[in-house]
């Protein structure tokens, strides 16, 4: 079936679009965070190698799978991982390895956009409040603000449904002139406020005592503290590189379908790993972290993902030009969350546009109803439990943000190591300015990231039995019985969500390549 | 800073910077 597919317009904007995809809350929010807790300067040195063996790699193998299934008129993973496993595993086995993947592809656009959206519409939120001194009153502690801002309709459902309605207008207008239009106003303003921001920080000396300062906080990041670096650290650092590269979601090779066949794979790739590793070390590590340690010392670290919605707002209420800063801060997490939402949300109304022939605009339209469907049992939760513990979000933060996207990276890299027909290789430097070398290929695609993303994976999942989210009441809400529905109802949802991914690809498959299945060979070649 | 922090530091942001200065004037010349 040949398809009319779209393709990005200029190649700043794509670069922009494919940064902007990558560079999420995580670079601003859980780096810095993890980076203090796991030993500093110590922790640079399993996340620089879970870069070069894990990231790099497979990112290198996302776009070449993009690029690939863009040829055959396809821009989700289904039938990406289809087409490159059909020869060796055969056509009926290959639809069922590609429905599996698929369906988990689906879960995680799904689902991590029904929280990440709400995540988003806080972020929107807190600017629009840190501008108009929303949270300045310092008798109410901005934990306690945090807390009534999650139960409160009027705040949540504001932000959270012109977040959503600007993701889906953006998506309708089409690639060039959405997303991409989008990705070039908001990257560079982006990259803008964090300088600003930066030198703000850097420059406010110690504003509350002699020893709490900026400096001494970037001192306290790098300093490598070996003690505090432990397997459990290592595991964080490989979680944070599917994290901040988006790996693993399916929305690099989405952005990828978009690409001609000529394109350059390896240097773009590098681009995009080098804009988000600026936006997250540099950007990232430079501003909450320093802040933070010079109005509240070591102790303001603590607070861990709070550090974004309590620690910070706290600073910006009592410092000089904190409004300004507040809103700064705020909309660089905005623009961080909205241009890798916007590639969740995209993926989904390509599902829609090649699997049911839709046209985008009812595709996006269905996708916006879909979205604020499954993103609200996040915003009732607090409302109606009048809790601030986020027990279903966690929940599907724990599987589909996190534990998923590591199976499926491990899938890729099995995939594209063991099953194509070919050395991933020729495609991947095809068009390409700077070329992949072939141990690229016989010694890390094959052997060296499965393995590291195997380790990865078993040792995630004796964290997992250990913390308790293996078990039927999870530890985490062990205390909270008021909880247990959500998470129960998290699981379900995940469940559902799951057989209709499943489903939905395997269908889409058979309607495609039905022929290629019924004779179990491969009949058609792009 | 301490001497062990400020090397850490610049061996990243160094990196970083490098590696992004580097590859977005070459993806950028040699786009078609």
């Amino acid at each position: 079936m040949e398809q009319e597919r779209e393709n990005w317009g200029s190649k700043i904007g794509f670069i922009l679009a494919m940064a902007g995809n990558s560079v999420g809350l995580g670079n601003f929010w859980r780096f810095p965070y993890q980076a203090a807790k796991y030993g500093g300067g110590a922790f640079m040195i399993p996340y620089v190698m879970a870069l070069i063996l894990i990231g790099i790699p497979l990112m290198l193998v996302e776009w070449m799978m993009g690029r690939v299934g863009g040829r055959y008129g396809h821009g989700t993973v289904g039938f990406m991982i289809y087409i490159q496993s059909r020869d060796k595993l055969k056509p009926r086995r290959a639809i069922i390895l590609g429905s599996i993947c698929g369906m988990i592809v689906i879960g995680v656009t799904v689902l991590v956009n029904s929280y990440y959206n709400h995540l988003i519409g806080w972020t929107l939120g807190y600017a629009f409040l840190s501008a108009t001194g929303g949270y300045s009153d310092t008798t109410v502690t901005t934990a306690q603000f945090f807390a009534n801002y999650v139960q409160n309709p009027l705040y949540v459902f504001p932000f959270w449904i012109i977040t959503v309605t600007i993701l889906g207008l953006a998506v309708t207008r089409g690639i060039e002139k959405g997303i991409e239009s989008w990705a070039k106003v908001m990257m560079p303003a982006l990259y803008i406020f964090g300088f600003i921001l930066i030198y703000k920080t850097l420059t406010i000396g110690a504003p509350v005592r002699p020893d709490w300062s900026a400096i001494k906080g970037l001192d306290y990041l790098w300093t490598p503290r070996w003690g505090d670096l432990s397997f459990k650290g290592t595991l964080a650092a490989a979680g944070q590189i599917f994290f901040t590269l988006s790996l693993g979601i399916g929305i690099i090779q989405n952005y990828a379908s978009y690409l001609k066949q000529d394109d350059d794979i390896v240097t773009s790739a590098m681009t995009t790993i080098s804009l988000n590793e600026f936006a997250e070390v540099i950007l990232g590590g430079s501003i909450a972290i320093p802040i933070t340690y010079a109005f509240m010392g070591v102790e303001g670290l603590s607070s861990g993902v709070g550090l974004s919605f309590i620690s910070l707002p706290n600073i910006f209420r009592v410092m000089d030009g904190g409004r300004a800063l507040g809103t700064l801060w705020f909309m660089i997490l905005f623009f961080a969350g909205f241009t890798s939402a916007i590639a969740m949300y995209n993926y989904l109304v390509t599902i829609l546009e090649e699997g049911m022939g839709m046209a985008k605009k009812k595709a996006s339209f269905l996708v916006f109803i879909g979205y604020i469907i499954v993103g609200l049992p996040v915003a009732l939760e607090p409302i109606l439990t009048k809790t601030a513990e986020l027990a279903y979000f966690t929940e599907l933060d724990n599987w589909v943000g996190t534990y998923l996207l590591v199976v499926m990276g491990l899938i890729e890299i099995i995939v594209a190591g063991w099953l194509m027909k070919e050395n991933p290789l020729i495609d991947i430097n095809h068009g390409s300015f700077w070329k992949a070398p072939k141990w690229m290929y016989t010694v890390m695609i094959k052997f060296v990231t499965p393995l590291v993303i195997i380790v990865i994976l078993i040792g995630s999942t004796v964290a997992y039995i250990n913390e308790g989210y293996f078990k039927a009441i999870p530890d985490f809400i062990a205390k909270t019985p008021v909880l247990i529905p959500w998470v129960n109802a998290a699981r379900i949802v995940i469940l559902v969500v799951f057989i209709i991914g499943f489903i939905g690809t395997y269908r889409s498959l058979k309607a495609i390549y039905g022929e290629e299945i019924v004779q179990n060979k491969v009949l058609i070649r792009k | 800073m301490s001497g062990q922090a400020l090397f850490f530091m610049l061996i990243m942001w160094g990196s970083i910077l490098v590696l992004s200065i580097t590859s977005l004037s070459t993806v950028l010349k040699n786009s078609k």
